[in-house]
Parts: structure tokens; sequence; C-alpha cells
């Protein structure tokens, strides 16, 4: 219950309302905020990056240093060749979609004091043997319900990203939280899950790359908007200081590559560095152990007068062979390595 | 019941102030004709822009969330993807 108290452990934010007063936050502080234009490419000269090509008329900016916070995509990046193409293992395409719900439903449905918000994550049969997760967020008067898998696992089961959003949305473990609800907005967008071996060059001459554009998430705990901020802190912080030094080339900017690599961003994302790897690679995590998790559970739960011992003679029964026993054990140990 | 189930369903959800020109290009016709039986991009997109239609990939650059998936998940990487221009494009209203 502290999470409902002051600092607030974490939000559910529409990105539409939030980003414009984030922005405001940085206009109040004396930012000049430009819409509606589309930076093409960094302006590099003699090896230094020294501002961005607009596609307005006249629309070249120069600046001491350039903050590449182009998302996911990343194509300034790229053109500077600080990363290649990502891979469709590196990004998770994400569905999702905003539903209306009376305010009281929801703070009676999901529990909740005024104000209050809850986040439950779905996991398994959400989706469908890929490697992914499912959400659903309460917000005042709407839920957001989504689902994302890695784009590479799509490929390679043919699946339609918003049938999927489909079955999570008519799965009975869902379908009574959302009843009645009224779909307003219906949303794509992909998200960097790469991870640690993923992060590309993040410092240059006269240029940084901050939040998704440097696949700053954690796919495995959902953190994606704290990183990009914080990063983006750690990004000025950095450049306030070459500032006093007068000296924006890659050896200083590099301190914010460092910084970076000792706040948690850098330390989670090592952590979980071959985790998703892991679990794309092997499928019979996703295919096989998790729906056996919950055929052992459902098993031992099930009150038909066969007793407790039976039941688990029967789990273990149905691990199969002695050979695929230890197969599964192996994979186990090997599961609890990429997690540690 | 649900409603918005089909993808056309839910992109009547969605708002878009389109361009006049496409900012998506498929580079080579060709390599989708006869290098691509799954047409993958029909599948994964998730605004069904691309429509294969017998011999030709219709490009319904209109409905396009910028998502990227395309550029990325191409087997031929024969998609150009850019942004729309400045002020055209998808609109987020909420999410």
């Amino acid at each position: 219950m502290e999470w409902g108290r002051e600092p607030y452990n974490n939000f559910t934010v529409l990105r539409a309302k939030f980003d414009q007063w984030f922005a405001e936050k940085a206009v109040e502080q004396g930012a000049l905020l430009v819409c509606e234009t589309v930076a093409v490419e960094c302006i590099v000269e003699n090896g230094r990056v020294v501002g961005v090509r607009t596609d307005r008329p006249d629309g070249d900016i120069y600046a001491d240093v350039v903050v590449l916070a182009d998302g996911v995509n990343s194509l300034l990046a790229k053109q500077l060749g600080f990363h290649r193409e990502w891979r469709p293992d590196e990004v998770a395409l994400a569905t999702m979609e905003i539903l209306k719900l009376d305010k009281t439903v929801i703070e009676d449905r999901f529990n909740l004091e005024p104000n209050q918000g809850c986040t439950i994550e779905i996991f398994g049969d959400a989706t469908k043997g890929i490697v992914g997760t499912g959400f659903l967020y309460t917000n005042k008067d709407t839920l957001s319900i989504g689902v994302g898998t890695l784009l590479s696992g799509l490929i390679k089961h043919k699946m339609k990203p918003y049938d999927l959003l489909e079955y999570v949305k008519n799965h009975p473990m869902i379908r009574p939280y959302i009843q009645g609800s009224e779909p307003v907005e219906y949303l794509a967008h992909l998200i960097p899950e790469g991870g640690y071996h993923s992060i590309p060059k993040v410092a240059g001459n006269g240029v940084l790359v901050v939040g998704d554009a440097a696949q700053l998430v954690n796919a495995i705990h959902r953190e994606g908007s704290n990183m990009a901020m914080t990063s983006g802190r750690l990004a000025a912080e950095t450049i306030i200081m070459a500032k006093a030094q007068n000296d924006f080339s890659e050896s200083m900017l590099d301190q914010y590559r460092m910084k970076l690599m000792e706040s948690f961003i850098g330390q989670d994302l090592k952590k979980y560095k071959d985790a998703t790897h892991h679990f794309e690679r092997f499928p019979q995590y996703f295919e096989q152990y998790i729906p056996m998790m919950n055929r052992a559970a459902s098993q031992m739960f099930t009150v038909d007068g066969a007793s407790k011992w039976e039941k688990q003679k029967k789990i273990w029964r149905d691990l199969g062979s002695t050979k695929q026993k230890f197969k599964l054990a192996r994979d186990m140990m090997k599961a609890w390595k990429v997690m540690k | 019941m649900m409603k918005a189930q089909t993808i056309e369903e839910k992109q009547y959800l969605v708002r878009f102030n389109a361009d006049t020109k496409s900012h998506l290009h498929v580079l080579d016709p060709n390599i989708c004709l006869t290098k691509c039986p799954d047409k993958i991009c029909t599948i994964f997109c998730p605004a069904s822009v691309y429509k294969w239609e017998e011999v030709r990939m219709h490009v319904g650059y209109e409905g396009c969330h910028e998502c990227g998936s395309c550029r990325i998940g191409c087997p031929y990487e024969n998609i150009q993807w850019e942004y729309p221009r400045g002020g055209y494009g998808i609109v987020f209203r909420l999410g």
C-alpha cells in the first residue's frame, strides 16, 4: 500500500497527453519547442555533428550537441553508423486499444480508491507460445489493453498482431475485466527489446543518443519511460559539464556512456542481457513449459477424490521420460542463469 | 460483446492526417512477385497497410501507424521507410 502514497511507485499515462505535459515542462525552463517538423538528417562537418536538417524550408538547426531522441526506429543514429538496422528479434511489436469505461465501474471492478490505478501483466497463453506479454492498465475513465511479441515471433508463426489482440481481449481470464467497455483508439508501436547487447554507440563528436533510440528498455520488468527520462537527464548533465569546458568532442561526451552504464539502466540491462534471446532461441519455455505448469497447478487444485499424492505422481509422470525430465531440469537451470 | 473486432473497424478508431504522397515505397516490386511467397508484410503489419493484389503490392500508406515493422521485418529489405512530412501522418489522441 505504500505505493499508493507519495512519492508513488509508478503511473499509467496516456502518452498523447503526458508527452505534451512533459514537453511543456521543458518549455517552462526556456526550451523552444518546434512541432510538426521532421528531423531528416544530422548535419556533419569535419567529422562532428553540428546540427540537424529538418523538412522545413531553411530548416537547418545548429547546436553544440545534438541529442538524438527519435525513438525506436532511430533513423538518425543509424545514418551516423552508430548501429545497423535492427533485427526482427531486437524489437517487439505491441498493439493496444484504449477502452472507454465508466470511472466508478473501473474503481469497483479493479478494487481501487479514487485516483488509484492498477496494472495487470498477462503472461503465458496470451501470446500463443510466442515470446511476449500482454498488459491491462487502468486509467481514469479508460483501460489500456495490449499485447506485444517479438517481431521475429510474429513472422515465424505467421500471426497477425491484431488477431492476437482480439484473442487476448476475448480470453476468459481477461474478458470479464473489459466487459461493457468501448474501444476508442487502436495503436501499434515497436518496443526496442534487444537489451544490453543491442545498445548502440551512444556518444560521438557533438552527439548523444537517449531512450528508445539507444534500445534502453528493460523488457523483463516493463521499464522504458523511466530509462528514457533518466538517460535524458544524464545526457543533459554531461552536456552542462561539456559546456563548462567548451569541449563537445566524443572523448568528453563519452562521460554520458559511462554514467549510463553505472546507473540502474546499464546495470539492469546487463543483468538480463541474455534473457530475451534465450527464450526466443529455445521456444520450449513458452510453447511447452508454461502450459505444463498451468496443467500441473490445475490438476493439483482440482478436487475430484484423488489424493494429492496420486496427483503429484501423475504430474511427475506427465513430465515425460527420465531423459525428458533431465532436459527440463537443465532448461530450468539455464533460465535461472539468464535471469539471476 | 466486444466491438472493433476486425482490423478495418480498429483502423476506424484512429485519426490520420494523410499526405498526398506515400512515405512508404516498395523498392523492387519484382522481389515481392518472384521471391517472397509468404508476403509476410501483409501478415505482420499491424494496420494491414500492405495488401497483395494478384501481381503487385498495394501500399495503403494513409493508415500507417509509423511503427517501422515493415522496414525491419521485410526479409528482403525491400521497403523504403521514412516518416511522413511534418504535420502529416497518424495523430494519437489518447494512448
